[in-house]
């Protein structure tokens, strides 16, 4: 645009345009100016509902349909992230590798009533056979107590942490130091994730948990 | 099984309404408050207010004036919280300044920047978001002569600053 465009145009139009948006070419200046460039999207939490207790049924579909449609099959379908550099999925990772003991093989299982206040604490409820609980741990991870726990898995244990107050757009598949996973989104907020050593039928464990485990909303 | 179906299709509805009004909200977010790393902020909290009041939004017509008005809330929260405000306009409207760009541009971003908030967010309304008059009187509670006063006098100013600023781009 040059100058016999672009400058402010001699016009007394102030009965047409009260406004002042009487000159076509600055307001089409105007226009590209205010049309600033906009920033990648930057990892974002997904958004969380407001929680209701009926949602719980939406949580444990979502993270049937959200597991099933990507544990089936050996790689992630397309549109799910393999967010091996996530700041959430490497905060996960970081915190499994940082607590070994919850991977070792042959642990004692953790008596009931130590579930049951542990979960307590996190706002989470078991309402049915999780299976041999290996590790327990109420963990503060990213400005929250979570519970950070371990059930006996067919090839080992298997490390799952219930994140109420993490939010992801889309189960997020976790492959760090030797261990897969997923960190799987809810909608009624927060997700869950869960991390073995390959070969392990996370589906079929995560299966178990949503029907063994409750928020508590 | 029927709140699974339910709860999805918000979530979609809602995935779709931000993937379309994601930019402007960005845009607004940073017209108010004159800075990139704000209005992402901004932009990220106010969505996570919009999806928790998803369910009282019942016309998807009204998504826009919608989120831009839960943009603009979250804004004043941001900057009540902060109470700083300052803002280097100059270094802002450096950073926007793309290479090979009309001088003009920046020279009416810089402007912009430099406008009174009363000024400059009923410009972005009309212009960036195709607002009518009335529609900025309801979102700014003004009466639509109080706009029309606020749209002309920041044209004005443009206008001026425009006229005095040589076609390099250097300010007499």
């Amino acid at each position: 645009m040059n100058e016999h465009t672009n400058k402010p145009q001699d016009k007394t139009t102030a009965v047409d345009h009260p406004d002042g948006a009487d000159d076509p070419a600055f307001e089409a200046l105007l226009e590209r100016a205010l049309t600033i460039p906009v920033p990648e999207r930057r990892e974002e939490p997904t958004p969380a509902p407001a929680r209701h207790p009926l949602r719980w049924l939406a949580f444990a579909a979502t993270v049937l349909v959200a597991a099933g449609l990507w544990m089936n099959v050996g790689q992630p379908p397309d549109g799910v992230r393999v967010a091996t550099t996530s700041a959430l999925s490497s905060d996960f990772m970081a915190h499994v590798l940082h607590e070994p003991q919850a991977l070792q093989a042959g642990n004692a299982a953790v008596n009931p009533a130590e579930v049951d206040r542990v979960f307590e604490q996190a706002g989470a409820r078991r309402t049915g056979d999780m299976g041999k609980v290996t590790y327990l741990k109420l963990c503060p991870f990213r400005g929250h107590d979570v519970a950070h726990f371990a059930v006996e898995g067919s090839a080992g244990p298997v490390v799952i942490m219930l994140l109420p107050d993490e939010n992801v757009s889309g189960p997020v598949a976790v492959r760090e130091e030797g261990f897969e996973g997923t960190i799987v989104p809810l909608p009624i907020g927060g997700s869950m994730a869960v991390a073995a050593r390959p070969g392990e039928d996370l589906e079929l464990i995560q299966e178990r948990l949503v029907e063994a485990i409750q928020w508590r909303l | 099984m029927t709140t699974n179906v339910t709860a999805l299709g918000e979530r979609r509805r809602y995935d779709e309404l931000v993937a379309r009004y994601r930019n402007d909200l960005y845009r607004y977010a940073f017209w108010l408050s004159r800075d990139p790393d704000v209005a992402e902020d901004v932009v990220q909290e106010a969505m996570l207010r919009a999806w928790k009041k998803f369910p009282d939004l019942r016309e998807t017509s009204q998504a826009k004036p919608w989120l831009l008005t839960i943009v603009r809330r979250e804004n004043a929260r941001y900057f009540e919280r902060q109470r700083s405000g300052s803002v280097d306009l100059e270094q802002v409207a450096g950073e926007l300044a793309v290479s090979g760009d009309d001088p003009d541009i920046a020279v009416l971003r810089e402007g912009i920047l430099g406008l009174e908030a009363d000024y400059r967010e009923p410009l972005v309304l009309q212009v960036l978001m195709g607002f009518s008059t009335q529609e900025i009187a309801d979102v700014l509670e003004l009466t639509q002569g109080a706009v029309l006063t606020r749209l002309h006098r920041a044209r004005g100013k443009l206008k001026s600053l425009l006229a005095d600023t040589p076609t390099d781009g250097t300010r007499q």
